[in-house]
């Protein structure tokens, strides 16, 4: 009976100090460690923005992109040049000309400035 | 066998005389016959006749705000201006004449047959009369710009509403596509393949926009909807 008891003690010992991971216990499983190969510690991953153009009145575009969960702030261009910086998912140009086409795209921007998100390029005309 | 020769001649000779136009009968009801083929030739070249389209699109609802600055005499109900769905459907003769004189730019304002479109439970009947297709194979000072557009309009009390459905294909400034460059050849009115499926500069150059104007500031609409999400097919003309 007493030898029962100190058999169970041991096993509970065992299984206590195998869970705290270090119990002394020799692990069969071995591990390889790489040695000299360099792990790359890149930029996040560019993800893909909808990008969704409207015209909302005879010269004024609304701009609808999807929403990115990485992104701060979204940085919109118009042709090339910076048009407006926002957080929303949403932007009015009422700056269009009728008879002009007009080429939009929209960059996320997490919160130190690296870029996350961005959307493709896309043009409408104001007949 | 003198009178059977001149029988046989007799019989030999009448076919080619009708065939020449001989009788005075047989002249008159051939002539009569050549009328109405001409006539019904004119009337209906190469097949033309009249063609229907229809189309299904979704659109951004305009605002609470918006609605609510509807004037009374808006045809389209805020409820249905909620829906952010519409339908259209353009029946047209595809050899109505052209109006401008112009050899790049099409105008046919007999073209349009009926022109209907619904707004969520409402639909809106609008008048041939009012209607009109335009054709432009870079023509009007935009060489580079294509464009095919099937217009409407109507006066409801102080507003006109406006309707359109709109494509266009452009490139660079500095390109002509006048001619063979472009997608169309030409001011005629294109089969309705192509009407259907032209080939846009970009997805936001293909629009179906509706807008209430006043009469007195049209730059200013009571209400201006537009969409790029949508889908036409042609329609069978007896649908109407």
């Amino acid at each position: 009976m007493i030898r029962a008891t100190k058999l169970a003690a041991t096993a509970f010992a065992a299984l206590a100090l195998a869970a705290c991971g270090h119990g002394g216990y020799y692990d069969p499983v071995p591990v390889s460690v790489g040695v000299g190969v360099a792990v790359p510690v890149g930029p996040p991953p560019i993800s893909g923005l909808g990008l969704q153009l409207t015209r909302v009145g005879p010269e004024s575009i609304q701009l609808d992109w999807s929403f990115e969960p990485y992104a701060a702030v979204y940085e919109v261009s118009r042709d090339g040049f910076p048009l407006a910086s926002v957080r929303a998912n949403s932007l009015i140009d009422a700056s269009g000309l009728i008879g002009d086409r007009y080429c939009y795209q929209v960059v996320g921007r997490d919160g130190r400035g690296v870029v996350v998100s961005t959307s493709s390029v896309g043009c409408l005309t104001l007949f | 066998m003198d009178t059977d020769t001149r029988s046989t001649e007799t019989l030999m000779r009448t076919p080619r005389a009708v065939a020449a136009g001989g009788t005075g009968f047989a002249r008159t009801v051939l002539t009569a016959a050549c009328a109405a083929a001409f006539a019904i030739a004119a009337a209906n070249p190469a097949g033309a006749a009249e063609r229907a389209v229809r189309g299904e699109a979704t659109f951004k609802t305009p605002t609470e705000a918006a609605i609510a600055r509807l004037p009374a005499s808006s045809p389209i109900p805020a409820v249905d201006l909620r829906s952010g769905t519409l339908s259209f459907e353009i029946v047209y003769d595809d050899a109505a004449p052209d109006a401008e004189p112009d050899a790049y730019g099409g105008r046919y304002p007999s073209a349009i047959r009926a022109y209907r479109v619904r707004i969520g439970a409402t639909t809106v009947e609008l008048p041939p009369a009012g209607a009109e297709l335009r054709v432009s194979d870079g023509g009007f000072g935009l060489a580079h710009r294509e464009s095919l557009q099937l217009l409407a309009a109507a006066r409801y009390g102080g507003h006109d509403l406006r309707v359109g459905w709109v494509q266009i294909n452009q490139r660079a400034p500095t390109d002509d596509l006048r001619g063979a460059p472009g997608a169309i050849a030409g001011d005629a009115i294109p089969d309705v393949r192509t009407l259907i499926a032209f080939p846009t500069s970009g997805e936001f150059d293909r629009v179906f926009f509706v807008r209430l104007d006043p009469v007195a500031d049209p730059r200013r609409p009571a209400l201006y909807l537009s969409t790029s999400t949508m889908t036409v097919a042609p329609a069978p003309v007896g649908s109407r």
